[in-house]
């Protein structure tokens, strides 16, 4: 394989759902992904996420666009004619057949002979470490056994990318976090490409390379989990991913590389990651972490405590610095003795340079 | 106080109605009854089946060692056999397509096909006779068994339906998209799922066929004669103990049926699939 061609392209793929009204669940996307990587779609439900997937699988035909695998057109190829497996939300388990049979289904699909079945069903009990479970039925399995399973069966015909359709949603939270690193790992070690879809941000965060953040069949945003995080393009994205403070703005001068923008005579330098004039209303996200709680005389903004609430590692405070803004500022608990502002108290907050983020919305 | 305690608690209806057992008992009675006075009377010893002497088992020995009956055991069983089979596989390849969901007309499809069920007998049995007559299709045990094959399609094909309806699709996307093509799906996924349900089909189109009694006699020739008909002949010479000891022995077969269906019933509620 070409390391350098993509191992999935999606190009300008629209798809069109004939009802009344139509539904448009993707709407012009365009995605790269590249050879090896763990790739992350993810957004609420009905976002197309998993149309997209599907589509990539084959088991729908885009409406208009094309989808491309390591640079072959899968235009008119079956879902059994695709070199990629998937793993199912509700894992389907061939519940007729044993635990080998469903790892071994696909390569016997592919008319490999018993022998070589065998040892790759072996080598796939292995990696997940499940080795005494060959001969059992699927029903006999936990949730979370069914799941690496499901996952190994889709791994064992080697195919070019891996789907995964959120495989974890189903498992409790302990399970989902120790599947996670699993997940993880074994994108390592099989050096296969990884499409997994979720709606939940921290899996999307803590697992893969890049994400695409997608929301009403459009993709919002293509970058790595901390840019995402830091610099999140739009109010969806800044939204979607953590909590975040959004404050209006108006662009009051121009250099090179930023704009300078002020909310009640307070200014913030902010990096030119979209295109404005002088005198825009603009919208900047700062996270609430970002802030440090510093005397009232100095810091950039100042204003009054209104809420604080305890939560363990953090404390979260409500600062109002002006009639229609209210900040919410994490303080994180380091000592016992540490001296937190009161309800009612008035404090300057300080915010470092690059912080602050211009949104295009 | 019993009955307090029953309206207090919400997961138990016990004893609200205390009546209703009573009723029970007088409706299981009413409905097995002249069943239970059968099986008595076919182990009677009396030659008149009505007065009581004692217990033997020579009606069932004279039963089965009558030549005629024989006859008319054998070709029941090689009709429902026959019907049962046809039946079945037509009525799973009618199930697969109509699951899939693609043409128009379904619903007017699945109506047809489950209309027969609705239609009283006597019409279906006159039909077939004039049909049969129209097309000059020679009366005897091939005409029975196409009668039979028509009307057992809508009882094999209801369980069949019922299973399909109830199985996982992405089952088949996980078959297809591990590299099986359609045939492959079928055979070594959707078959094995929907077994219990041909099976049930296949069992419940055997009981209907093998007592079937008023299109066979419409549709049956000369020495074609199917168990059903053979009894009613005999009775009309006259109630026989031998009478009783054969309809026994086809009550028992239908019971052994039902019952084997009912527990494949019970067994696919849950067991097969994953959860």
């Amino acid at each position: 394989m070409n390391k350098s061609i993509p191992a999935i392209s999606v190009n300008s793929v629209v798809k069109h759902y004939a009802s009344n009204p139509p539904i448009v669940a993707l709407n012009n996307v365009t995605i790269e992904i590249q050879d090896n990587e763990f790739f992350t779609l993810l957004g609420p439900s009905g976002c197309g996420k998993t149309t997209l997937l599907r589509l990539i699988a084959g088991f729908e035909q885009p409406t208009e666009g094309a989808i491309l695998l390591y640079g072959d057109h899968l235009e008119g190829l079956d879902p059994n004619d695709r070199p990629v497996n998937t793993v199912f939300q509700s894992y389907s388990l061939f519940p007729h057949m044993t635990i080998a049979e469903n790892i071994g289904f696909g390569l016997k699909m592919k008319g490999q002979s018993s022998d070589q079945i065998a040892l790759v069903v072996r080598d796939m009990l292995a990696l997940v470490k499940m080795e005494t479970f060959g001969n059992r039925m699927p029903n006999q399995l936990s949730g979370g056994q069914q799941q690496r399973i499901a996952l190994v069966r889709a791994l064992a015909p080697k195919p070019k990318v891996l789907l995964l359709d959120e495989p974890l949603s189903a498992l409790d939270l302990k399970l989902r976090q120790a599947m996670r690193l699993e997940l993880k790992r074994l994108q390592k070690e099989t050096g296969i490409t990884f499409v997994f879809v979720t709606h939940d941000q921290e899996e999307a965060m803590c697992m893969s390379d890049r994400v695409a953040v997608m929301s009403q069949g459009e993709l919002q945003q293509l970058d790595s989990p901390q840019m995402i995080y830091e610099r999140p393009r739009n109010r969806f994205v800044a939204n979607f991913i953590g909590d975040v403070n959004l404050i209006d703005t108006k662009v009051s001068s121009e250099n090179q590389n930023s704009y300078v923008c002020s909310h009640n005579n307070i200014e913030f330098s902010v990096n030119k990651t979209s295109q404005h004039q002088v005198g825009d209303q603009v919208t900047l996200a700062i996270r609430p972490e970002k802030f440090s709680l510093v005397s009232s005389a100095e810091g950039l903004l100042k204003g009054t405590v209104v809420d604080s609430t305890y939560m363990g590692t953090d404390t979260y405070l409500t600062v109002k610095i002006d009639d229609s803004t209210e900040l919410e500022v994490r303080c994180q608990n380091i000592d016992l003795d540490q001296q937190l502002p009161t309800i009612g108290e008035t404090v300057g907050l300080s915010v470092p340079n690059g912080a602050a983020t211009l949104l295009e919305d | 106080m019993a009955s307090n305690i029953g309206r207090s608690s919400s997961n138990t209806n016990k004893g609200r109605i205390p009546w209703l057992k009573w009723w029970a008992c007088i409706f299981f009675v009413y409905l097995y009854g002249p069943i239970a006075v059968l099986i008595a009377f076919s182990f009677n010893d009396n030659r008149i089946a009505q007065v009581w002497t004692e217990f033997s088992t020579k009606w069932y020995v004279k039963a089965f060692s009558n030549e005629a009956i024989q006859n008319a055991i054998i070709n029941s069983l090689i009709v429902a056999a026959v019907a049962t089979v046809c039946a079945t596989l037509f009525a799973t390849m009618a199930a697969l397509i109509l699951s899939k969901g693609m043409f128009k007309g379904q619903t007017l499809c699945l109506g047809i096909i489950s209309l027969p069920l609705l239609v009283p007998e006597i019409a279906t049995a006159v039909a077939t006779l004039s049909f049969f007559a129209a097309i000059n299709f020679p009366l005897g045990l091939t005409s029975i068994i196409v009668a039979h094959i028509v009307f057992c399609i809508p009882f094999a094909f209801m369980p069949i339906r019922a299973r399909l309806a109830g199985m996982d699709e992405t089952l088949q996307e996980a078959g297809r998209d591990l590299y099986a093509n359609d045939i492959k799906v079928l055979w070594h996924i959707v078959l094995p799922q929907l077994k219990p349900g041909i099976f049930a089909g296949g069992i419940l189109a055997f009981i209907i066929s093998i007592d079937d009694f008023i299109i066979s006699l419409m549709v049956a020739g000369a020495g074609a004669t199917t168990l059903p008909l053979y009894i009613y002949g005999m009775i009309r010479l006259g109630v026989s103990p031998e009478i009783n000891a054969v309809s026994t022995v086809l009550f028992l077969v239908s019971l052994t049926l039902v019952a084997t269906y009912w527990f494949i019933s019970k067994k696919n509620e849950g067991s097969n699939y994953v959860h």
